[in-house]
C-alpha cells in the first residue's frame, strides 16, 4: 500500500486537489496577513511617536535568531515529503519528529518574550500595543496550527503511507513553508522600530 | 476543446473573480475617499454617487462570479470532489467557490454600504 501510493504520487501528472485547497486557504491567509501588516504601517505612518513614548522597543536579536531557527525546519518538512515519496516512512517521521522539536521550543521562546511583552505594556493601551500584540499572537497561533498537522501525520504514518496521507504531507509542507515566509515577514515587521 | 476552455474560464472566473473584485473595490473606494477628503478638495466628486457605482459594478461582476461556479459546479456534477483533474479540480473549485462568492458579496455590500452610510472625511 505505502509503495503504490508513493509510485501514484510520483506519476502524477497535476497537483491533487488537496494541495489545491491548501493554496486557496494560504491565499486567504496571506490575505489577513496582508491587512494586518498594512494596518501595522498606516498606524505606524499616522502616528508621530512609535512605539509610543512609555512602550519599550522591540527586542531585536531574539526574535530575528529564533525565526532563522524556524525557517530551518522547513528543510526537515521538505526532507520528509520527499521520503515520503519514495516510500520512506520512517526517515519521514524522524523529519517531522526533528522539525516538531525545534518548532516546540520556537514556540516556548516565543510565548516567553509574548508573556515579557505583556507584563511591560498592555494591548489596550495604544494603537502599537494592539497591532503588535495581534500580529505575533495571529503568527503563534499559525504555528501552533502547523504543529498540530505535522503532530497528526507523524501519529497517521505510525500505520503505514496511503495516497491520502501523502496527500496531506504535501499539503502540510506546502502551508509551512507558508507560515515560514510569515515568520520573515512579521519579525521584520516587528523589529522594524529598532531598526 | 471549446468546451474545455470554456470550462476553464468559468473555473477560476468563478474561483477568484470575486476576490479580484473585492481588493479592487476595496483599493477604488479608498481612493475615492482620499480624493473626496484629502487637502487637494473634492476634484467635483459626489463620493456616494460614485461608491454606489462602484459597488453596483461589484455585485454585477460577483454575482456573474457565482453563476459561473454554478454552471462549473453543475456540469461536473457526476465527478467527485477528490476525481481526477481536471474535472475534479474543477468540481473542487466550485463547491468553493460557491461559498465563498456568497461571502464576497456580502462583504462588498457592507463595504459599499458602509461609505455611504458613514460621514465622511473625518475619524471614526
Amino acid at each position: 500500500m505505502s509503495a503504490e501510493a508513493a509510485r501514484i504520487d510520483r506519476s502524477r501528472a497535476a497537483r491533487p486537489n488537496g494541495w489545491w485547497g491548501m493554496a486557496i486557504f494560504v491565499a486567504t491567509e496571506a490575505t489577513l496577513f496582508g491587512t494586518l501588516i498594512g494596518t501595522y504601517f498606516y498606524l505606524r505612518f499616522t502616528n508621530p511617536s512609535w512605539p509610543p513614548a512609555g512602550v519599550p522597543e522591540p527586542k531585536v536579536l531574539a526574535p530575528l535568531l529564533l525565526t532563522a531557527a524556524l525557517v530551518a525546519t522547513s528543510i526537515p518538512v521538505q526532507v520528509a515529503y520527499n521520503a515520503a515519496r519514495r516510500d520512506r516512512v520512517r526517515l519521514a517521521q524522524l523529519a517531522l519528529i526533528l522539525a516538531l522539536v525545534v518548532q516546540a521550543a520556537y514556540l516556548v521562546l516565543q510565548l516567553r518574550l509574548f508573556v515579557d511583552d505583556l507584563h511591560a505594556f498592555s494591548p489596550n493601551a495604544s494603537s502599537y500595543a494592539s497591532i503588535y500584540f495581534t500580529l505575533l499572537g495571529a503568527h503563534h497561533f499559525h504555528v501552533v496550527v502547523g504543529m498540530m498537522l505535522e503532530a497528526w501525520l507523524v501519529l497517521r504514518l505510525v500505520s503505514g503511507l496511503t495516497r491520502y496521507r501523502l496527500v496531506g504531507l504535501q499539503a502540510t509542507a506546502f502551508y509551512w513553508h507558508f507560515v515560514n515566509v510569515l515568520a520573515v515577514v512579521v519579525v521584520l515587521t516587528q523589529v522594524s522600530p529598532a531598526l | 476543446m471549446r468546451r474545455a476552455f470554456g470550462l476553464e474560464f468559468l473555473q477560476w472566473y468563478g474561483l477568484l473573480g470575486a476576490a479580484i473584485v473585492w481588493a479592487a473595490q476595496l483599493v477604488l473606494a479608498y481612493g475615492l475617499t482620499v480624493a473626496r477628503c484629502g487637502a487637494g478638495g473634492s476634484f467635483g466628486l459626489s463620493l456616494d454617487g460614485w461608491e454606489v457605482v462602484l459597488m453596483a459594478v461589484a455585485v454585477l461582476l460577483t454575482v456573474l462570479a457565482e453563476c459561473a461556479a454554478v454552471a462549473v459546479f453543475l456540469e461536473t456534477r457526476p465527478i467527485e470532489h477528490d476525481g481526477p483533474p481536471p474535472d475534479g479540480r474543477r468540481h473542487f473549485f466550485a463547491t468553493g467557490a460557491m461559498v465563498g462568492n456568497l461571502l464576497f458579496l456580502t462583504v462588498i455590500l457592507l463595504t459599499g454600504i458602509g461609505i455611504v452610510a458613514a460621514a465622511p472625511c473625518h475619524q471614526s
